[in-house]
């Protein structure tokens, strides 16, 4: 064999092992990120009343960073920022109606208990039109399916297994624009709760504009799971349709451990045709 | 070529001159072949993939496994009994009794006449409107109760016919927290880290046991004292020894502000 392809057929080689053994990390451990703002970028007519907010993806640690809030025209207008410990949200509530115009808000990084800061975000929108004076109306969740999900998680470093939840939500409509809405979804029934427990409320959401929400559960217990969803505008109304349950009866995943050559990660997939690849190219050096 | 042999019909052929497979082409392929399986090793069996990939395949839908399609209640029996073998011109019209058979054309034969007596559903009587999954008040709406502010964020809402509780941070853990637990071999001493959505703790991962629990740790191994020492040393520790008497010996206890929800 000759050097050219002893050296390209060891190299594809580690090169697989590398891609096969290190799943692509799709978010950093414990790093809290903004991943939804409310309004959402570009939000073309945001009422003058509205409070902003800024969702982060894991629970922050807030020290008095300041969010941003500046219109097309240079003004600043003042804002009072609170941090929500319990929903994970940085508010800034304008002292005083926002005039008509272009804004530009920074919600700033935070760092998380246990991590460094992760990434704020930058939004741009525009007031227009009335006051937001009335809650939103929501018929509720109207179906929900559910899964298996087993991913890498970037913490452990193990695959977590979660059961994930599709929820199909029924219309919504609002004296603001419906795309300015929040979705909270509640579980009001799981398989350690008993008829005293109390809903629980597992996450928030922009409210898509397809209808289709997903939401992930623990893997660690089967069995009856119901959920109920209500809808929240910029001022902070909040809607009915709390009343609209839906369950699904899960089931223990059928896991097991063991050697295989897999087929479903990507990963996986890239590593084996690196490693062909590199096959073919000492082949053709070699020729 | 030569042919060295046959399986199945299949014919083996190794090739010659200077293309030919040399045996240290056969090892190198065997060796990344090999290490590709054992990096490979993991958990497999039902994955989210599979599963829709199956679905697809089966022209089912994809998501729950328990989406079956309901089966016809007579699928079976039409599949089984050809129209030709329905025995329906053995039995004569004359031997049918008049009173079975409904008029098809005189519907109102079937209606139940409603009961003179029967007030209808009662009328709404306003009421003050609660969280019961009813319309108290009466003005087609079930629930509107206002959220109740909660003391540390989030609020309290009105959810299928009850208050929620105040939201939480987290569900279990604090993502990217870390607790000690311990191993039974080796160190004795391990993490276990919470994951990134803060709903589980992955598994307990052996790590080098501090100097200042070093010699507990060779001393006693895996036991209470070394978990009196995790405590004692300002650690967040996992209570396998149930410190505090509750019988949870997967809750953590001590230093563990970094790690709770609340």
């Amino acid at each position: 064999m000759s050097r050219v392809s002893r050296v390209g057929a060891g190299l594809g080689l580690v090169l697989a092992m590398v891609v096969n053994s290190a799943p692509a990390r799709a978010q950093e451990c414990g790093v809290p990120d903004v991943d939804s703002t409310y309004p959402p970028d570009a939000a073309p007519v945001v009422p003058p009343n509205a409070i902003l907010s800024a969702h982060y993806s894991v629970p922050a640690v807030y020290d008095g960073e300041p969010v941003t809030l500046v219109s097309s025209l240079g003004d600043t207008p003042a804002i009072n920022v609170t941090y929500d410990e319990a929903e994970v949200l940085l508010r800034a509530v304008p002292l005083s109606p926002l005039p008509a115009g272009k804004y530009t808000a920074t919600f700033p990084a935070l760092r998380g208990a246990s991590s460094g800061p992760g990434l704020g975000r930058q939004i741009s929108f525009v007031v227009a039109g009335p006051f937001d004076e009335a809650p939103p109306t929501f018929a509720g969740v109207r179906s929900v399916t559910w899964d298996l999900s087993s991913e890498t998680d970037p913490c452990t470093d193990t695959l977590e297994d979660r059961l994930y939840f599709d929820f199909e939500l029924g219309a919504a409509t609002d004296d603001a624009a419906t795309s300015l809405l929040a979705v909270l979804v509640f579980e009001t029934e799981h398989p350690g709760s008993s008829s005293s427990t109390p809903p629980q409320q597992i996450d928030i959401q922009p409210l898509p504009a397809n209808g289709k929400l997903r939401v992930f559960r623990p893997a660690s217990s089967a069995g009856k799971r119901c959920f109920a969803a209500v809808t929240r505008d910029l001022v902070g109304f909040v809607s009915g349709g709390g009343n609209a349950e839906v369950c699904e009866e899960t089931i223990e995943p059928p896991w097991f451990e063991g050697c295989s050559v897999s087929r479903t990660r990507s990963a996986s997939t890239a590593g084996w045709l690196l490693f062909i690849a590199f096959l073919a190219l000492g082949r053709r050096a070699r020729a | 070529m030569t042919e060295h042999g046959r399986h199945g019909g299949g014919a083996i052929r190794v090739p010659e001159g200077p293309n030919a497979c040399h045996p240290w082409r056969v090892r190198w392929f065997g060796v990344g072949v090999l290490a590709l399986l054992v990096v490979n090793c993991g958990r497999t069996g039902l994955d989210p993939y599979d599963l829709e990939e199956e679905a697809i395949e089966s022209g089912g839908t994809t998501g729950n496994p328990r989406n079956v399609p309901p089966i016809q209640s007579d699928a079976g029996v039409d599949a089984e009994v050809p129209d030709a073998e329905v025995p329906d011109a053995e039995i004569p019209d004359a031997e049918i009794p008049d009173a079975e058979i409904p008029d098809a054309e005189t519907p109102d034969a079937t209606v139940v006449p409603p009961d003179p007596v029967d007030p209808g559903p009662d009328p709404c009587r306003p009421a003050t409107e609660t969280c019961n999954g009813k319309d108290d008040d009466c003005n087609g709406v079930v629930d509107e109760i206002p959220p109740d502010a909660c003391p540390g964020g989030g609020a309290r809402y009105c959810i299928a016919g009850a208050m929620s509780a105040c939201p939480r941070a987290c569900e279990v853990c604090r993502p990217g927290g870390v607790a000690i637990c311990q191993h039974s071999i080796c160190t004795f001493w391990g993490e276990r880290e919470c994951a990134a959505d803060g709903q589980s703790f992955g598994s307990c991962r052996e790590r080098p046991v501090p100097s200042e629990c070093a010699e507990v740790a060779r001393k006693h191994q895996a036991s209470p004292e070394l978990e009196r020492c995790c405590l004692d040393h300002g650690y967040c520790c996992i209570d396998m020894f149930d410190f505090d008497a509750d019988g949870n010996q997967t809750e953590f206890i001590g230093n563990c502000d970094a790690l709770r929800c609340d």
